[in-house]
């Protein structure tokens, strides 16, 4: 049943709201056309002018400490290829290596796409995942398949070969680099217990050499 | 270590960082002294962000590439800076820090946010305090647009806002900023 207004309700209805001024009209449609985050000229050359100002560099007692903390890290110059420690190149496979043992030079590598590993290994409905676990010899069914779910994963690069110098256009010469990972896969269920799916990859990185 | 292992800090990894760092850390360190009270703080913020990064980057757990640093580390930055911030409130509670804090603030001028290089004294020394004066909200958009070189998507997603807010801030920020400026202009000490 509807209620009968009271004065006071009728009174606040009465007053409108105020109109938005035209700066926030303009900013509202900029927005709505997608044109807010386009600056002006005039911004842009303020920014600038900011930009010449430079910001000024850290300590240099903190940039050693800092080095001294992540010197050693992994360095991904881009998705494919990352320079790393030397002293941390897998030892098996050093005295084979002889492009990491030679001359003090960047060392490199290959980066294993993580999302195609894990793609093949882990997977991402629950057909893979039966088939996963079925896969694993010695599982035991329809209730082992349903609980194991992916837990970690994992990648190493177990060895490194040298496969000699190519030479592409131009007369360069191409450094071939074999690389050999072995992806880990590791599957968890409600009760904790776990199985391991090991898979080695193969991996070839076409490296431009120096020549003396 | 062995005679054949060439020390951390030779190798092309540490080289790689050292040149990374020194064309990223003094922004992302600007950006840092904003986000805190002191040049320590500041410090401890960035390399607590940067080590961070470094430990999901070895543990594999870090997902993107070089592109994708730097939003995690402004992302990481602005965190730690509110969490160090909540510590060193709830400390001040307990104790009384007001000499400490005039004591920090003396020791701030010793600190310049910006380099010698490329400017002068007073163009430094006048941005600076426009920054300070300015709300973190605004100043803390200027610095990852202009020296941080951010998009706004980036800005916003850093900080937790829209793109659109993101340039709305930026704008009232960049004004305010020629407003603080412009009796320094109007007088000449500015060249901007």
């Amino acid at each position: 049943m509807p209620r009968i207004p009271s004065i006071f309700e009728q009174e606040l209805r009465n007053a409108s709201p105020a109109v938005p001024d035209e700066a926030f009209l303009a900013r509202l449609t900029a927005c709505a056309e997608g044109r807010h985050t386009e600056l002006s000229e005039e911004e842009m050359e303020f920014g600038e002018l900011l930009r010449a100002t430079k910001p000024r560099d850290i300590p240099a007692a903190m940039k050693d400490s800092l080095l001294a903390a992540i010197g050693d890290a992994p360095f991904a110059i881009d998705e494919k290829i990352v320079l790393f420690n030397r002293s941390t190149a897998p030892s098996p496979g050093r005295a084979k290596t002889r492009w990491f043992n030679h001359r003090n030079i960047a060392a490199a590598a290959a980066v294993a796409l993580f999302g195609g590993g894990a793609a093949l290994l882990i997977p991402g409905t629950d057909g893979g995942n039966k088939q996963t676990a079925a896969g694993y010899p010695g599982s035991g069914g329809g209730a082992f398949e349903s609980h194991f779910a992916p837990a970690s994963y994992g990648r190493n690069l177990s060895e490194t070969k040298d496969e000699g110098v190519i030479w592409r256009g131009k007369n360069q010469p191409h450094r071939v680099l074999r690389l050999k990972y072995v992806d880990k896969v590791t599957m968890k269920n409600d009760k904790g217990e776990t199985f391991e799916v090991e898979r080695p990859r193969f991996e070839y990185v076409i490296i431009p050499e120096k020549v003396d | 270590m062995s005679a054949n292992e060439a020390p951390a800090t030779n190798s092309p990894a540490a080289s790689a960082w050292r040149d990374w760092l020194a064309e990223h850390a003094p922004k992302l360190f600007l950006f840092a002294r904003n986000q805190t009270r002191t040049h320590e703080d500041a410090q401890d913020v960035l390399q607590d962000a940067i080590v961070k990064l470094v430990g999901k980057i070895r543990s594999g757990e870090f997902v993107g590439g070089q592109d994708s640093w730097q939003p995690y580390l402004y992302t990481t930055i602005r965190r730690l800076a509110i969490d160090l911030s909540r510590k060193n409130d709830r400390r001040k509670r307990r104790e009384d820090h007001v000499s400490a804090d005039i004591e920090a603030e003396q020791l701030e001028a010793f600190h310049p946010w910006f380099d010698s290089e490329g400017s002068d004294g007073e163009v430094r020394s006048q941005l600076e305090n426009a920054l300070k004066i300015l709300p973190e909200k605004f100043s803390e958009v200027i610095i990852m647009k202009v020296w941080g070189e951010r998009t706004f998507a980036q800005l916003g997603e850093a900080l937790g806002i829209s793109q659109n807010t993101a340039a709305s801030r930026y704008r009232y920020g960049l004004e305010a900023l020629k407003r603080e400026l412009s009796s320094a202009r109007r007088k000449g000490d500015l060249s901007i």
